[in-house]
């Protein structure tokens, strides 16, 4: 395609006129309002395309979805300090953490899952998770998931020792 | 004579009922009422052509859409660190030596020229000594929307090349994502 496109352009300008697409196609079309508030509130360290590529951050992409896997998971996601008091209001929260389960996390919540709502959302916002050490709560989490989805494995990369 | 007389006082008559000084005062006043409502003047016209800036952060007010090497480009209304255009790279490249950090800080800007929003990413390049430029214009620090840190992911005092085995910052790039909604 890339190729194909720009076949008799020299080599600068075949960089200028690939740059020039890419800003034109990417500001043709709008974001949707959760991929822009994915981008605004939890892309910069989870990724654009939800992939950290630090080991500091988890990675969403072929992730996200297995928290669905028990309620406690589902639960879990939805009280991270960073999405409970996140400036989103419970619709918007409830679309966006959908999008990072169902479109980032694709393939990897159980199925039948359903969708995450905004009366969940209100349920548990008023009480984020105030452990201060948030891995070890998270290992609990995912020891369980991992019974319920075995599939779930790569969950284990992040905060191994 | 008589016919002549005759015919002009007629019309006279006929003109005097037809047009009182009410009915005169009566347009005049409509007139009046309803000039302001017609932008006659080029002036007017310009005026009302002007985007509303109401609303708008001081960032906003002054950014320009000519020079990315300036801090008041409009791209980098949420920056703070120094600019890689100034350094040898350009808005979305590191210049040599410096790698892009996996990590970056995600703003949103106003374009003047369409008055819409777009998400920008603001990608660290990492792993040189900080970028040493003479020029002040190309040190930023807008932040547009940015928080204390004690709310980290609405916060970009972060070093954000933590991502990055060799964590030194060199410089910042602006990255258009697309238009917000």
């Amino acid at each position: 395609m890339k190729e194909a496109g720009v076949f008799f352009f020299e080599k600068k300008k075949q960089k200028t006129f690939i740059r020039l697409g890419f800003v034109l196609l990417t500001a043709a079309a709008p974001l949707s309002p959760e991929r822009s508030s994915y981008l605004e509130g939890c892309g910069g360290c989870h990724g654009i395309d939800g992939q950290s590529y630090a080991p500091k951050v988890p990675d969403l992409t072929r992730q996200a979805g297995y928290f669905l896997c028990t309620p406690e998971g589902r639960r879990y996601i939805l009280r991270l300090p960073n999405v409970a008091f996140s400036h989103l209001d419970n619709a918007q929260l409830a679309a966006t953490m959908n999008y990072v389960v169902f479109t980032l996390g694709e393939g990897t919540a159980p199925a039948g899952a359903k969708p995450i709502t905004e009366a969940e959302i209100a349920a548990v916002r008023g009480t984020p998770i105030d452990d201060p050490d948030l891995l070890r709560v998270r290992a609990g989490i995912v020891a369980g998931i991992l019974r319920a989805c075995p599939a779930a494995r790569g969950l284990l990369a992040y905060g191994a020792p | 004579m008589i016919v002549f007389d005759t015919v002009t006082e007629r019309f006279a008559r006929r003109f005097a009922r037809g047009s009182s000084r009410r009915s005169l005062l009566a347009r005049f006043g409509a007139a009046l009422l309803a000039a302001p409502a017609f932008p006659l003047l080029p002036v007017a016209r310009a005026k009302a052509a002007e985007p509303d800036l109401n609303g708008l952060t001081d960032f906003e007010r002054n950014a320009q859409t000519k020079d990315p090497a300036k801090c008041s480009y409009w791209r980098h209304c949420a920056i703070d660190g120094i600019l890689c255009g100034c350094c040898g790279g350009g808005l979305h490249t590191c210049p040599p030596g410096a790698e892009p950090s996996p990590i970056c800080w995600i703003g949103t800007c106003r374009n003047p020229d369409d008055g819409r929003h777009y998400v920008i990413a603001y990608r660290d390049c990492c792993g040189r000594t900080s970028c040493t430029t003479k020029d002040p214009d190309c040190d930023c620090n807008t932040n547009d929307r940015d928080m204390p840190i004690y709310t980290p992911f609405n916060s970009n005092d972060i070093l954000w090349c933590f991502g990055k085995s060799a964590a030194t910052y060199h410089c910042s790039t602006a990255v258009l994502m697309g238009e917000a909604s």
